[in-house]
């Protein structure tokens, strides 16, 4: 697995710190683990987007007044309208100590479903796991090559060596569903057209 | 159209639209979306606007998911009327949309250009300024 390193510098705690480093474009962040005193930190907010934008899972090792933090990014809060990053979570690695986190999922290969006309309908990205720091996976790879219209391949289905999964067992993951029929969008369109100018059935009746 | 099955007031005040959107700002059922970026009322008339332009582009393409509903009730008064007499009948039915609201998703295996270009259509036909955006974790 990549780890990623990030150069952090202290900051206070509280609110005002985390406006003034927001002001220079950078990311107030937190540091917490199991027998590590919480510790707060600033981070660039571009360096920040190596972890947030992307589709694999990464560890990072945060270098805070020269001591190095294996941690992982347990939460990252974003502004509604701008989309930056206002401030992240990082969780400290134990060796010896499971894990919860989301990671996530690829789905690799053509489905045969889809190359015989059905479509592609993925209901999950990320699956949250359990499991010790050595097993983290960059990604749970799925391979749906076999899957034809109709099939489906749900969460309990993945078996992964010393990962436990935490998501509900029933959900789909990934499904080959019926395309939408010609026809089936013309009575939509038809029904468009009938509420569009006020008339219903029920109107033409009376 | 959008509209409740059954409310509880008939009529409703007219308030305020302050600050930001607080949920249902980051995309999560697709690959993109449009998010308000000022606040507004979008009818349930331009929410279906919006739907049927971006599902006749995408054709059978695709799905497009819509995260607002319009659940407030409206009121107009009949034309030539004297003001007073108590308020008019319910009209039509809007959404409170606050910056930061995503409003449509379209995913499905899109590619970005076919799906920009739906959300272009589609917002060509909201009151109020939207942008495209992307899920974070979405690589082509």
């Amino acid at each position: 697995m990549e780890v990623i390193t990030l150069e952090a510098k202290a900051r206070l705690s509280g609110k005002t710190a985390a406006k003034a480093a927001r002001r220079e474009e950078s990311v107030p962040c937190v540091l917490y683990g199991h027998g590590t005193e919480p510790r707060t930190f600033t981070i660039p907010q571009l360096s920040l987007r190596k972890l947030t934008h992307t589709n694999e899972f990464h560890t990072v090792n945060v270098i805070l007044d020269g001591v190095t933090f294996p941690c992982v990014l347990k939460d990252v809060a974003f502004h509604p309208v701008t989309d930056l990053a206002i401030h992240a979570d990082f969780q400290v690695l134990n060796a010896k100590e499971k894990i919860t986190i989301k990671v996530p999922v690829h789905y690799s290969g053509n489905a045969v479903g889809v190359r015989s006309g059905g479509t592609l309908a993925t209901f999950i990205n990320k699956v949250s796991i359990k499991c010790l720091p050595e097993f983290l996976p960059n990604f749970l790879n799925i391979d749906i090559s076999k899957l034809k219209i109709g099939q489906s391949i749900l969460v309990r289905t993945l078996q992964l060596p010393g990962i436990e999964i935490k998501a509900p067992m029933n959900q789909t993951m990934v499904a080959v569903v019926r395309p939408r029929t010609a026809l089936s969008i013309e009575e939509e369109e038809e029904e468009v057209a009938v509420a569009a100018t006020g008339e219903t059935t029920d109107g033409e009746d009376n | 159209m959008l509209m409740p099955k059954r409310v509880k007031r008939r009529r409703v005040h007219k308030g305020r639209i302050k600050g930001n959107a607080q949920r249902g700002t980051r995309v999560d059922f697709g690959d993109f979306g449009i998010k308000a970026i000022e606040t507004g009322r979008i009818t349930s008339r331009q929410i279906e606007a919006a739907r049927i332009a971006m599902t006749r582009h995408l054709k059978r393409a695709g799905q497009v998911w819509i995260r607002i509903f319009p659940d407030k009730p409206m009121t107009k008064k009949p034309a030539e009327t004297r003001m007073g007499k108590g308020k008019g009948a319910p009209e039509f039915w809007v959404a409170v949309v606050r910056p930061g609201r995503v409003m449509f998703e379209v995913g499905g295996g899109i590619d970005f250009a076919l799906a920009t270009e739906a959300m272009r259509r589609a917002q060509q036909k909201l009151p109020i300024k939207t942008k495209v955006v992307t899920r974070p974790d979405y690589i082509a």
